[in-house]
């Protein structure tokens, strides 16, 4: 049972939450600055933002780093996994910082508040990538998603930022109805909302009065995470978010909003799929083929690339989904999987983006794929970054991208799921169509300007140095992790 | 026997009500009727011997929140006739078989005598002392997270609604 109030260690607990002590500390010096300082255009917040960030994280990778076990106190578990992601969750935070400063420079919207709100949105995902208890996650998930909602309404004058944020809010608020509903049905037939103890007798509870109840609250709260990491039939919403929000938002979305939902569900999955495999298995495989298909499919037809991108993003959710039915028979090679999928799909993504924000620097967002057009010429740098990352999403073999995907499909066939890797395969071969298009665009194509064809706005002023610093660095790691998979390959074991 | 009559009873007006809620045209009878939702769950709260639940259900939702809700609607002032009759589209029929499929196989299962009698709340739980104690002892860490949550909804709320900011 959940440890009592005096059985708690305070002290250990403590030394466990620093980091996260220091990432609040950060969001209320952010909305005293907004509130106390007049000063606006200033490098004062980002950067304080960009070193709270940097100081949770060293505290943190020294947790990863010590041979210590892992520590539960009941509602919150932190162990080498959550300490993992949680790292994962700060590295996206920090890209997203970086590309906010150039990009909110450009609009002329610098405000305090914004940093604060990101800060502590990675606060809600600590929490529930930590979460042991139902009750957790859902507080976790409230608490990332509220933040998210607000930033994606951030620019106020962009009807396109608003309709995205009440979008994404009222989307939001009826999957969290789900979530909660499924919590009240699980509580209700296993009479705790503890993780531990549902794993321990979920198998007991199947078999019992409760099985129905227990089936329906764990079904309503796949609804609940389907909404979140936008998997199909609960994706309608992600294009239209994606493409509103401002392009750091939507990086931030993509990347640490997604890898935190996917790691409290993969905990969920751990705990409660191993009892009654057979329901889970086909709901979570027939989700998975859904999903790959039409973010595939829909991204084809798109003109705009950040909604090419969106639903490509979809369609990664959906390779990830192909591991989720092996976590019934080898959580431990689904769960690394899954971890490595995760770490290299935000590299890739964030690093895929900030060539959008590049593009999009101008005051309006031009970010139709035909702007593109001459880019090898004017830009050979960047064009080469940005064909670096679509090979990577693509999973073209010296990337990242691609042992993300063999280790992925490697853990489905080892438990037996030949017919969906073979699903997933044909869908990559579809998405080529996609990825290979911005590039055949970019080196082959002349720009026509009668259809105000290349030449976006940004992309006549020096690249911003802290735009670079992140191609820099995703691109770095895309190539590195792609040569050398097996350090991460490593890593991820050591977190799983 | 009296308290079986007493709860199906307010279940009714409580499922009635919310029903209501969801069909009405107009966004003020909605909220009138939501009122009564909110009342009548409040009852089956008090049944449960849970009376500090049901009088914050009263004071802060069939209160405070739907204050708020009808000066909402008043102050953005839609007119009745200005809104859209709602149509029958295949989705909705679709959804509404799906929604009544699944109350069957869920009252089916129920439906398994003996039914499992849930315990009675006993005096000292659930009362404003134990709630308290158990907030700061049990439920500490939601406790804080949920000051974090609140947090984000205030500067959020600025963030996007003060004229300048």
């Amino acid at each position: 049972m959940m440890p009592q109030f005096t059985q708690i260690d305070w002290s250990s607990l403590f030394n466990m939450g620093l980091p996260w002590i220091v990432i609040f500390a950060a969001a209320a010096i952010a909305f005293l600055t907004a509130a106390l300082v007049e000063e606006e255009n200033s490098l004062f917040t980002p950067v304080m933002t960009l070193v709270a960030i940097a100081v949770a994280f060293a505290l943190s990778w020294g947790r990863w780093l010590s041979p210590l076990p892992g520590l539960s106190f009941g509602m919150l578990v932190f162990d080498k996994l959550s300490v993992f992601v949680w790292l994962m969750i700060l590295f996206s935070a920090a890209i997203s910082v970086l590309l906010s400063i150039p990009y909110l420079a450009a609009r002329g919207f610098v405000k305090p508040e914004y940093y604060g709100l990101l800060l502590l949105s990675t606060l809600g995902m600590a929490c529930l990538v930590s979460a042991g208890d139902l009750l957790m996650v859902y507080l976790g998930i409230e608490t990332m998603s509220l933040a998210v909602y607000v930033l994606a309404g951030f620019l106020r004058y962009r009807a396109a930022s608003n309709e995205a944020a009440l979008k994404y809010f009222l989307i939001g608020a009826f999957a969290s109805a789900f979530l909660l509903m499924g919590i009240a049905f699980v509580f209700g037939s296993a009479g705790s909302t503890n993780l531990a103890v549902l794993a321990e007798r979920s198998t007991e509870i199947m078999a019992g009065e409760g099985r129905s109840f227990y089936l329906f609250g764990v079904a309503m709260l796949l609804i609940g995470f389907g909404f979140k990491i936008a998997a199909v039939p609960f994706h309608a919403w992600a294009p239209d978010v994606y493409d509103g929000a401002p392009t750091p938002v939507t990086v931030f979305m993509a990347t640490a909003v997604k890898a935190a939902a996917f790691v409290a569900f993969l905990r969920l999955g751990v705990s409660v799929f191993s009892a009654g495999g057979e329901v889970w298995i086909t709901v979570l495989s027939v989700g998975a083929v859904a999903t790959m298909l039409l973010g595939n499919l829909a991204a084809i037809v798109q003109e705009n690339i950040k909604r090419m991108l969106a639903y490509s993003s979809i369609a990664h959710a959906g390779y990830i989904l192909v591991a989720f039915p092996s976590i019934v028979s080898d959580p431990q090679g689904a769960g690394r999987a899954v971890l490595f999928y995760l770490f290299a799909y935000i590299l890739m993504t964030a690093g895929a983006f900030a060539v959008v924000v590049v593009m999009g620097l101008g005051k309006d967002e031009p970010t139709g794929i035909s702007r593109l057009a001459g880019l090898g010429k004017r830009r050979p740098v960047l064009a080469a970054t940005l064909t670096l990352f679509l090979l990577s999403l693509l999973g073209i073999p010296p990337t990242v991208g691609f042992f993300a995907k063999y280790y992925l499909f490697l853990t489905a066939v080892k438990s037996g799921y030949i017919w969906l890797v073979v699903i997933a395969v044909i869908n990559s071969a579809i998405s080529a169509y996609y990825y290979l298009r911005p590039i055949v665009v970019m080196y082959f194509k002349i720009p026509s300007p009668l259809v105000g064809e290349g030449q976006g706005e940004g992309e006549t002023h020096a690249l911003s140095p802290f735009i670079v610093a992140v191609l820099a660095i995703t691109a770095l790691g895309v190539a590195y992790f792609g040569i050398f998979p097996s350090n991460l390959l490593a890593i991820v074991t050591g977190s799983f | 026997m009296f308290e079986a009559i007493l709860f199906y009873s307010l279940a009714a007006v409580a499922v009635i009500s919310a029903l209501l809620v969801v069909t009405r045209v107009n966004p003020i009878s909605s909220a009138l009727m939501l009122v009564v939702c909110f009342m009548a769950t409040a009852g089956v709260f008090a049944i449960l011997g849970a009376a500090f639940i049901a009088i914050l259900q009263i004071l802060l939702y069939a209160g405070a929140i739907m204050v708020l809700f009808i000066f909402v609607i008043m102050l953005i002032g839609t007119d009745p006739a200005d809104l859209k009759r709602r149509q029958m589209t295949f989705a909705k029929i679709l959804g509404a078989a799906a929604a009544v499929y699944l109350a069957i196989v869920l009252g089916l299962a129920a439906w398994r005598p003996p039914f499992i009698a849930a315990p009675m709340a006993g005096d000292a739980f659930l009362s404003p002392a134990t709630i308290g104690k158990q907030l700061v002892t049990t439920y500490l860490l939601p406790f804080e997270i949920l000051s974090v949550l609140l947090l984000i909804a205030i500067v959020g709320a600025v963030v996007l609604a003060k004229k300048k900011i």
